[in-house]
């Protein structure tokens, strides 16, 4: 997949997310480097701890080529239904999901085969 | 290699399954009913029970899926639901469709493909897997219609690598037509490139009549085999903590079913066994209580169940659109085990997330439009695609989700986010 087309499938997706919620306030940025690129959105929803929970259980599964190749061609093409993170964790090269003061945020890092994830200050498990 | 307890209990239970067809049949008859398979047609409905005994299916059916396994093992595919509703699909359809050559040249099509886009063939795995729904092309070329056994087997295997080829793309468009609410997505994949095929033959005036293989008797293996698959999953579900594994269980009824839902990853593995066990003996009841002849096809119905209970279907999301099928069949005033009704029951419930998402109503709807459907829609491709309820259900999908999608943006109807 083209990283354009791909970066607009998961923006798309995540905006979905965020949008259900009927936030006030919904803030994309995105960082480019050579090898890779970080997405930070931002809303200012209040989340329960449970949700916050499942929502870390769903994008915490890891890199899955062989559902992502197949199933992860849904991420941004949403009609009907809910928005799925899951979808955007499998295809990335991380995916993290933190409570703010205001509301959520989300950090995802996309890069090639090169990417070097030191460079991007991907927090240490 | 995944070195995972899962993959030895599905390589361990094909296994069991061989010898249970080299214990219960003559062993010269399994062989010579397994070679007779390879090479005969395929197109639906082509019973193998009725064309190379029990024994041979048998043997051919748990060979085809631990070949799927090997592929799987090879490219180090971590075990999910999808994992177990590929096996079982291939499982259930080696029974009346699916056979060594026709599968090996489809999965080497899809394989070129992935070479083709520069993609890792492990990203195109699944639907290589669940692409074997064109499999019936292969022999039909190879063993229908052509009369020198050497061209057409080199014509079977070109033309069966070239639709592989195009299996991809064309696959993840249908995904995105009906939004993951008609679980064989390849079915809609397959009834879709099988228009273009069927035409091409009819155009090249090959007669595509549908084979009629159906054997009437039932089998009796499947009281060995389908109870006891199912004992086996709901004691592995159950093992352990059986309390936590039953609310856990009620939680997975919850879900709505909708592509791609892994339960094994958003519930847990224990849940989804129990799934699986439950959701299988409920249809297999069913099964005898319309007198359903249990052959190839009924089976591979049941198996198919199984499988896609680990990635999609549950009991909430399936009772409604079966409901809709048996309740248009009744009115229509079918017998409720004639060949296609008894078969639409099984794999009407491709439109599972239909019911699990937009509820009871649309699932009945689903259920009758789907019916009223699929008894043509085999014979406008010359049967050529397996999948036949999964393309019906592509079709009643996506027209459902246009006609939800259309009122929703009117605010005519809200649906719940």
């Amino acid at each position: 997949m083209k990283q354009v087309e791909m970066i607009v499938k998961i923006i798309s997706e995540v905006a979905h997310f965020i949008l259900q919620e009927d936030p006030n306030r919904m803030v994309i940025s995105l960082h480019k480097e050579k090898d890779g690129i970080h997405l930070a959105i931002l809303d200012d929803k209040k989340r329960s701890k449970k949700e916050i929970e499942n929502l870390k259980r769903t994008i915490s599964i890891g890199q899955r080529p062989e559902l992502s190749g197949y199933y992860g061609n849904l991420a941004g093409n949403n009609l009907l239904g809910e928005a799925r993170l899951d979808l955007i964790g499998w295809q990335v090269k991380y995916i993290d999901l933190n409570e703010t003061r205001d509301g959520l945020k989300i950090d995802i890092w996309v890069g090639s085969e090169d990417f070097d994830k030191d460079k991007f200050n991907i927090p240490k498990k | 290699m995944v070195k995972d307890y899962n993959y030895h209990i599905l390589i361990i239970y094909f296994i069991a399954i061989i010898l249970l067809s080299f214990i219960f049949f003559d062993f010269y008859d399994t062989i010579n009913g397994f070679i007779k398979i390879q090479a005969s047609a395929s197109r639906l409905i082509a019973d193998y029970f009725a064309i190379a005994g029990i024994g041979g299916t048998l043997l051919n059916a748990s060979v085809l899926s631990l070949l799927s396994i090997f592929l799987l093992l090879l490219l180090k595919v971590k075990i999910s639901g999808a994992v177990f509703a590929a096996v079982f699909t291939i499982f259930g359809f080696a029974l009346f469709g699916k056979n060594i050559p026709s599968i090996l040249s489809l999965w080497f099509g899809v394989f070129i493909s992935s070479r083709i886009t520069k993609k890792r063939f492990i990203e195109y795995i699944f639907i290589a897997l669940f692409g074997s729904a064109l499999c019936p092309v292969f022999s039909l070329i190879s063993f229908e219609i052509s009369s020198n056994p050497l061209i057409g087997l080199l014509g079977g295997f070109l033309f069966t690598v070239m639709i592989g080829m195009f299996l991809p793309p064309v696959a993840i468009y249908m995904l995105r037509l009906h939004q993951g609410y008609n679980l064989y997505n390849i079915g809609m994949t397959a009834g879709f490139l099988s228009l273009f095929i069927s035409s091409i033959l009819r155009n090249l005036k090959i007669d595509l009549k549908l084979l009629e293989f159906w054997s009437q008797k039932s089998s009796h293996i499947d009281i060995f085999i389908v109870p006891l698959t199912c004992l086996l999953f709901i004691i592995l579900g159950l093992y352990k903590k059986p309390k936590e594994k039953i609310k856990a269980f009620i939680e997975l009824q919850s879900e709505t079913g909708r592509l791609p839902s892994d339960f094994i990853t958003s519930i847990s593995k224990e849940a989804t066994f129990l799934n699986m066990g439950v959701l299988t003996l409920i249809f297999y009841i069913y099964v005898i209580i319309t007198k359903s002849p249990t052959n190839g096809p009924v089976l591979g119905g049941l198996f198919t169940i199984l499988g896609f209970a680990a990635f999609g279907k549950n009991l909430r999301n399936s009772i409604p659109v079966v409901i809709g099928v048996i309740l248009t069949a009744l009115l229509l005033q079918i017998e409720l085990n004639s060949p296609s009704i008894i078969l639409a029951t099984l794999f009407s419930t491709t439109l599972a997330p239909i019911a699990g998402t937009f509820g009871v109503i649309a699932g009945l709807i689903a259920g009758s439009l789907h019916l009223i459907l699929v008894q043509f829609t085999a014979g406008w491709v010359g049967g050529i695609n397996l999948y036949n309820n999964g393309f019906a259900g592509g079709l009643v999908a996506t027209f459902l989700v246009a006609i939800i999608d259309w009122l929703e943006n009117a605010s005519i109807v809200k649906l719940k986010r």
